[in-house]
C-alpha cells in the first residue's frame, strides 16, 4: 500500500517537473490576484489589513480551482487512469497520492508565498504566521474536495468552468474558518486555537471520506 | 365571508410574493406541457421513419 | 390488497399511472391552496402585536422553503435508490425533482426578501439562514449544471447521484459554519421557528398551504418524469404505440 502511495506520488511529482508552467501558472495567479485588490480598493493601511484574510483565502480558493481540471485528466485521456483502475491496489490509495501530489505542487507554494503577501497587506508577523498556518491545514481539503470534481466532470467541455459551479459552495467551511482564523489573529487572538481545531477536524473528515467519492466518480467516468 | 383584510401600505409587498409565485407556478407546467408536445412530435416522426424504411423493404 | 411495488419500477408502467395521476394531483394542490389562501386572509386575526399585514407572506414563504428542503432530501434519497439498485426510474425522480427544488428554493428566497425588507428594512442580510438557503441553490444548481453536462444519460445519472450524496453530507458542515463563523459566539437575525406559539388560524393555513404545495410537487415531478421516460425511451417499441403518439 504504502510503496503504490509512494510510486504514484513520485511519477506525478516527476511529471509536474517535465512540466513547471502548471505549477507556476498557479503560484502566480494567486499572486497577481492578491495584487489587484489594493489597486481595485485602495492602499488604505487600515482597510487593507481588515480585508487580508478574506482577499487571501478567496484567492487561494480560485488559484487551487485552476490546477484541478488537469488532476486527472492527462492520464484519462493517455489511458494510465484506466490501467490504474484495473490494477489489484486499492483505488482509495492511488487517489490519494494523486491528490497529495496536487497539493505539494498547487497548495503548498500559497503555503510558502503567505509571507509575501503579509508585507503588501501590512500584516504583523504573528498574523503572517497564522495565515501560513491555516492555510496549510485548509488547502489539503480544498485539494481533496476538488478532486471529487475533478473527477465527477472528467472529459466533459468546459469541464473547468463546471467544476467551480460544482466545488466552490463546498469551500465555505473552509473560507469560513480560514479567513476567522487570520482574522481572529489580527484582532484579539481570544480562540484562535478552536478555528485550528476545526480546520483540523475538517481534514482528517475529508483526508477520510473524500478518496472514496473521488474513486467512485473515476470508475464512473471511465465506465 | 370575512372583511377584506386591508394592507394599509403592505399590499406592494403582499402583491410581488404571491404574483411571483403565481406567475412561477402556472409557468413550470406550462413549460412542461410544451416540452412534452415537442417530444412527442418527435417519436411521431421516428414511428414514420420506421414505417417508411418498413414499407421500402417490403417494396424491395 | 396485494399491490406489486416493483411493477411500476418499470418506466413503461409507471408512464400511465403517472399520467393517471397527475390531475388528481393538480387539482388537490389547486383546491387546498384556494382552501389555504381563503383560511389565511379571511380566518385570521387582522393585526398581530408587532408583524403588521405582511405576516401573510408566511403562507407563501414557510411552506417553500421547507419544499425546498424536504425537495433536496428526496433528491438524495431517489439518487440513492439509484445508485443502490440501479433502476432507471428512481434517477429520473432524482433529476425531476432538482428543477422543482430550485423554484421553491428561488421562491423561498424571495418571498424572504419581500418579507425582510417591511420587518427589517433590508432585501438582504447575511444571516445564517438565509446564507444557507442560498447555498442550497448553489447546491441545486451545481446539480443541473452536471446533468446537463455530459451527454451519455447513465453516466449523467451517476455522477450527479455522487454529487448529490456529497452534498448531502457537506449541507450539515456548512450549516454549522455559516450559522457560527466565530466558534465563541453564535448569532442569528432570523427568529428561530415558532410552530408552537403561533396563532392556531395561521398555522392551520400555513399547513394546508404546505400540503398544497405537496401536491404541486408530486403533480410537476411526475410530469417531467414521464416527458424524461419519452424522451429517454423515445426508441422503444412500447412508446411508439403509446395513444398519444398513434393519435397526434
Amino acid at each position: 500500500m504504502l510503496r503504490i502511495f509512494r510510486t504514484v506520488l513520485w511519477r506525478d511529482l516527476l511529471l509536474a517537473m517535465r512540466h513547471k508552467t502548471e505549477v507556476l501558472t498557479t503560484l502566480f495567479f494567486f499572486i497577481i490576484v492578491i495584487s489587484l485588490f489594493p489597486l481595485g480598493i485602495g492602499m488604505d493601511k487600515a482597510l487593507l489589513q481588515k480585508i487580508a484574510p478574506g482577499v487571501v483565502w478567496i484567492a487561494a480558493l480560485l488559484a487551487s480551482m485552476l490546477a484541478l481540471e488537469r488532476l486527472f485528466a492527462s492520464d484519462y485521456e493517455d489511458g494510465t487512469l484506466e490501467q490504474m483502475l484495473l490494477s489489484p491496489q486499492p483505488l482509495f490509495v492511488i487517489v490519494l497520492a494523486k491528490v497529495f501530489a496536487h497539493w505539494l505542487l498547487t497548495g503548498l507554494p500559497l503555503v510558502l508565498i503567505a509571507p509575501l503577501v503579509g508585507l503588501q497587506y501590512h500584516l504583523s508577523g504573528e498574523t503572517i504566521l497564522m495565515t501560513m498556518l491555516s492555510l496549510l491545514l485548509g488547502t489539503p481539503v480544498l485539494s481533496l474536495l476538488g478532486a471529487i470534481g475533478a473527477a465527477l466532470t472528467l472529459g466533459l467541455r468546459g469541464g473547468g468552468v463546471l467544476i467551480s459551479l460544482l466545488i466552490l459552495p463546498l469551500y465555505i467551511p473552509v473560507l469560513i474558518y480560514g479567513a476567522g482564523a487570520v482574522a481572529d489573529s489580527l484582532l484579539s487572538h481570544n480562540n484562535v486555537q478552536s478555528y485550528l481545531l476545526l480546520l483540523t477536524g475538517f481534514l482528517i473528515l475529508t483526508l477520510v471520506l473524500t478518496p472514496w467519492a473521488t474513486a467512485a466518480a473515476l470508475r464512473i467516468a471511465v465506465e | 365571508m370575512g372583511e377584506w383584510p386591508s394592507f394599509g401600505s403592505y399590499g406592494f409587498y403582499i402583491l410581488w410574493t404571491y404574483g411571483l409565485t403565481l406567475i412561477l407556478m402556472l409557468l413550470e407546467p406550462t413549460v412542461l406541457k410544451i416540452q412534452r408536445q415537442s417530444i412527442l412530435k418527435t417519436v411521431r416522426r421516428l414511428v414514420k421513419i420506421r414505417q417508411r424504411g418498413n414499407q421500402e423493404a417490403i417494396n424491395k | 390488497m396485494n399491490i406489486n411495488w416493483f411493477k411500476y419500477a418499470a418506466p413503461s408502467s409507471f408512464y400511465p399511472l403517472a399520467g393517471k395521476l397527475i390531475p388528481w394531483f393538480m387539482g388537490l394542490a389547486l383546491l387546498l391552496s384556494l382552501l389555504g389562501l381563503y383560511w389565511g386572509f379571511f380566518k385570521t386575526p387582522n393585526v398581530l402585536t408587532h408583524q403588521k399585514e405582511y405576516y401573510r407572506i408566511i403562507f407563501i414563504h414557510v411552506p417553500a422553503v421547507w419544499m425546498g428542503m424536504w425537495l433536496y432530501v428526496m433528491m438524495v434519497f431517489w439518487a440513492l435508490v439509484g445508485l443502490v439498485f440501479n433502476t432507471r426510474l428512481s434517477y429520473m425522480f432524482a433529476s425531476a425533482i432538482a428543477p422543482t427544488g430550485a423554484l421553491f428554493t428561488v421562491i423561498g428566497l424571495w418571498t424572504g426578501a419581500f418579507w425582510g425588507q417591511p420587518s427589517w428594512g433590508t432585501w438582504w442580510d447575511w444571516d445564517p439562514r438565509m446564507t444557507s438557503f442560498l447555498i442550497l441553490l448553489f447546491l441545486y444548481i451545481g446539480y443541473m449544471a452536471l446533468q446537463s453536462a455530459i451527454d451519455d444519460s447513465r453516466r449523467a445519472d451517476k455522477a450527479s447521484a455522487i454529487l448529490a450524496l456529497v452534498g448531502l453530507v457537506m449541507v450539515p458542515v456548512i450549516y454549522w459554519s455559516v450559522n457560527c463563523p466565530n466558534p465563541a459566539e453564535c448569532s442569528s437575525l432570523h427568529q428561530e421557528s415558532s410552530t408552537q406559539q403561533i396563532e392556531p388560524n395561521i398555522f392551520f393555513a400555513m399547513m394546508v398551504m404546505v400540503l398544497a404545495f405537496w401536491f404541486y410537487a408530486f403533480g410537476v415531478v411526475c410530469m417531467r418524469v414521464r416527458t424524461l421516460i419519452l424522451q429517454r425511451e423515445k426508441h422503444t417499441q412500447w412508446v411508439q404505440e403509446l395513444e398519444e403518439v398513434q393519435h397526434g
